[in-house]
Formats: C-alpha cells, sequence, structure tokens
C-alpha cells in the first residue's frame, strides 16, 4: 500500500519515483552515449569541414593576393615599356633633327663655297679679260699708231686712215 | 443538454499513467518512463546515423543534427558562455533534443502525452542542472569565490549586501531550479490539457449528430493548437538549454 502510494501519486502535479528514476536513468544513459560515442563523430565531421572552408577560403585569398601582384607587376613592366618606347621615340626625334641641321649646314656650307669659288672664277675671268682687252688695247694703239706714223707722210690721208680704223674697232 | 456527451476524463487520468512492469516496487515502469527512454534512444540514434554518413555535404538527417548543433554552438553556448562553454556543448545538446522530444510526444498520435507534462521528468532534470552549476562554480573558481560572486554583488554598498544577499541567495539557490521544472513542467502541462479539452470537445460534437453544426470550430482550434504546442515544444526545450548555459556561463565566469 505504501509502494501504491509511493508510486501512484495521487496528485498528479507530485511526481511519481518510478517515473523520476526512469528519467533519470533515460538521461544519464542519453548523456553517456552521447557524449562518449554519437556525438563526437558529428562534431568531428563539423570541424572538419569547417577547416576544409577555411583552408579553402585561404587557398582562394592568397590565388587571390598572388593574381593581384601578378597583375601589378605586368602594370609595372607595360609602363616601364611605355616609357621605353617614348624615349627611343624621343631619341630617334632629337636623333633626326640634328642629322637635319647637320645636312642643312652642310648644304650651306657646299653653296657657300660654291658661290665662293664661283667668285674667285669670275674675279679671274674679269682679270684674265681686262688684260686680254689691255693687251688687245695696247696691240691696237700700236697698231694706229704704226698707221698714224705711216700716214704722217701722207698727211692729207691722215684723216681718212683714222676713220676707217675706228669703223673696224666699233664692228669688233 | 447537447453537451451532456462530453465526458471530461479526470486530471488524474491524463496524467498518472498504470504501471506496465514492476508495479509494486519504487522502479515502476509505466508510459512516462517509456517516453523518456524513448527520448534518450532517438536522439542516439538520430546521432548515430548522422555520424555515420559524414559526408562534406550534409544531406538528410545528417543536415539536420549538424544544423542544431550548430545552433546549439553558437545561439547558446558562445553567445551566452563565450568559448569558455564549448565544451559544454554535447551534454547541452543532449539537455536540448532530450527535453525536445519529450515535449513533441504531446502531438504525436497514440502517443500524445509530454513526459515533460510531469514534474517527476522535469524536477530531476532541474536538480541535475542545479548540481551541476555549483559543482563547476565551485571547481571553478573554489568554494569560497564562487558563493562570494554568486551571492555578493560586486560595486554594491555594504549597507545594501544585508538586503541583496539574501535576495541572492533565494534567486539563485532556490527560485532557479524551482522556476527551470516548473516553468517546463507548466507549459507542457498546460498544452497538453488544452488538447485533451478540444479534443473530447471535438469527439462528443462529432459523436453527437446535432453538434456537426459546430464541429469545425473546435476542431480547426485542435489543428491551430496541435501546431501552437510544436512550437512550445521546441520554445521550452531552448528555454531550458539556454537558462542552463546562463547559470552555467556564471559558475565558469564567476557571474556579475
Amino acid at each position: 500500500m505504501v509502494f501504491g502510494v509511493v508510486t501512484q501519486s495521487p496528485n498528479p502535479i507530485l511526481p511519481s519515483t518510478g517515473e523520476i528514476i526512469w528519467s533519470v536513468i533515460s538521461f544519464a544513459i542519453l548523456l553517456v552515449l552521447l557524449v562518449k560515442y554519437a556525438f563526437p563523430p558529428v562534431a568531428g565531421m563539423m570541424a572538419k569541414r569547417t577547416d576544409k572552408i577555411r583552408d579553402d577560403l585561404e587557398a582562394a585569398e592568397s590565388a587571390r593576393r598572388d593574381a593581384e601582384r601578378l597583375l601589378e607587376e605586368r602594370r609595372v613592366e607595360l609602363g616601364r615599356a611605355r616609357e621605353e618606347g617614348q624615349r627611343i621615340i624621343e631619341d630617334a626625334r632629337a636623333t633626326g633633327e640634328a642629322l637635319r641641321q647637320e645636312a642643312i649646314q652642310e648644304a650651306q656650307r657646299e653653296a657657300q663655297m660654291v658661290r665662293e669659288q664661283a667668285q674667285l672664277q669670275v674675279a679671274a675671268e674679269r682679270s684674265r679679260l681686262i688684260l686680254e682687252l689691255r693687251s688687245e688695247l695696247a696691240g691696237m694703239a700700236i697698231e694706229l699708231s704704226t698707221r698714224i706714223l705711216a700716214h704722217e707722210l701722207a698727211s692729207s690721208e691722215v684723216d681718212p686712215l683714222v676713220e676707217s680704223f675706228l669703223a673696224e674697232a666699233d664692228s669688233e | 443538454m447537447i453537451f451532456a456527451g462530453i465526458n471530461f476524463p479526470p486530471i488524474a487520468e491524463l496524467l498518472n499513467w498504470k504501471p506496465i512492469a514492476f508495479g509494486s516496487t519504487a522502479f515502476m515502469f509505466n508510459k512516462i518512463a517509456v517516453l523518456t527512454l524513448l527520448s534518450a534512444a532517438i536522439t542516439l540514434v538520430l546521432f548515430f546515423v548522422a555520424g555515420r554518413r559524414q559526408q562534406l555535404v550534409p544531406r538528410g538527417i545528417q543536415n539536420i543534427m549538424e544544423s542544431a548543433v550548430d545552433f546549439i554552438t553558437n545561439s547558446v553556448v558562445i553567445d551566452v558562455m563565450g568559448q569558455e562553454g564549448l565544451a559544454w556543448v554535447p551534454w547541452l545538446t543532449g539537455l536540448f533534443f532530450f527535453i525536445l522530444f519529450n515535449n513533441l510526444f504531446e502531438v504525436i498520435p497514440f502517443i500524445q502525452m509530454p513526459a515533460t507534462a510531469r514534474t517527476s521528468v522535469t524536477i530531476p532534470l532541474a536538480l541535475i542542472v542545479y548540481v551541476t552549476f555549483i559543482v563547476v562554480g565551485i571547481k571553478k573558481q573554489g568554494f569560497g569565490r564562487y558563493f562570494k560572486s554568486a551571492l555578493v554583488p560586486s560595486g554594491v554598498p555594504v549597507a545594501l549586501l544585508i538586503l541583496l544577499v539574501p535576495i541572492e541567495l533565494l534567486s539563485t539557490f532556490i527560485v532557479r531550479p524551482f522556476a527551470l521544472a516548473v516553468r517546463l513542467f507548466g507549459n507542457m502541462l498546460a498544452g497538453h490539457l488544452l488538447l485533451v479539452t478540444f479534443a473530447v470537445i471535438s469527439e462528443a460534437l462529432f459523436v453527437r449528430s446535432i453538434g456537426l453544426i459546430v464541429l469545425p470550430l473546435p476542431a480547426a482550434t485542435l489543428v491551430v493548437l496541435t501546431g501552437y504546442e510544436i512550437f512550445v515544444g521546441f520554445l521550452q526545450a531552448f528555454i531550458f538549454t539556454i537558462l542552463t548555459a546562463v547559470y552555467l556561463g556564471e559558475s565558469l565566469g564567476g557571474g556579475h
């Protein structure tokens, strides 16, 4: 009768000994088996997944950093190549300009030389012509003097002789 | 007289289950004992199945159990206890599922009895939590320091301590286990009685043909309440677990 009262409590709110014992046993079994055997594989799998995701993310991050570094390197190299190209063009332009200036100066120098030679030739020619003219005039003067002297002998003929000589000289 | 057919069972009949075995001993085995063992078994089976699959991309049971563990780890343990509490995740997970399945038996056809609507289940659980957090506190902080941190709030004038120490003593060491046990028991008992009430009314109306006119109302309420009780089952399991985490966290970290 005592057990009857204890195990089947008349008041529905009061606990019953049997139920307390079985609920404690159930909970104890659950905790022991769960903590020792059932939980670790699940937690292990989750930890493994977390590690894998972390590793993957780190790998992706490192790959991204590598890609960025390479891109930066390429950018720097491209900039350098562009500067190099610009420098080559500038050099070529400067060289071309220098060559042009040199050619112009050379041409001017040559022209000057040609002009000077021509002037010298003209001067020499002129001197030669003057000399030639002088010697011809001298010859003519001598011939005229000779003719006048000859004509003095016949003075009446002097004037027409002089006239004819001068007419000859004009025609030449 | 329409409702003369309603035969509401006495409350003792709804809660005090007859023995199945060992009836005359302290180990009286009844429906509640079956249910508590069953909830432990279901939890273990689910974890064994989830642990055996070990797929990198979880599916099915593995997915559900891992989500639950993840939820308890992040939303209960780390939020409340911090990193130090991670060692308690299996313990708290077990507690959560044990209470959850015992709650959900309320809406399982042919079982329809939450084991947690019995103080025989909630009082031992609350006492286990009570003893655990006191033992953890004493082990972690030492006897004197633990009780000092639990009873004497820091930064309070000495004069006020005369008032505060008894209040802290009452709230931490007397009200806590009582509140834990009664909150769970009360909620589940109330839900159980509500469902029984509407089920009895629906049945009575169904049996009495004239009552069919108003049958849909209590029957629909019964459906809605069943859904609500599923929600309450989850909520109460969560509340019990998170409060346990709070108490354990205080014991680990010195509280206040």
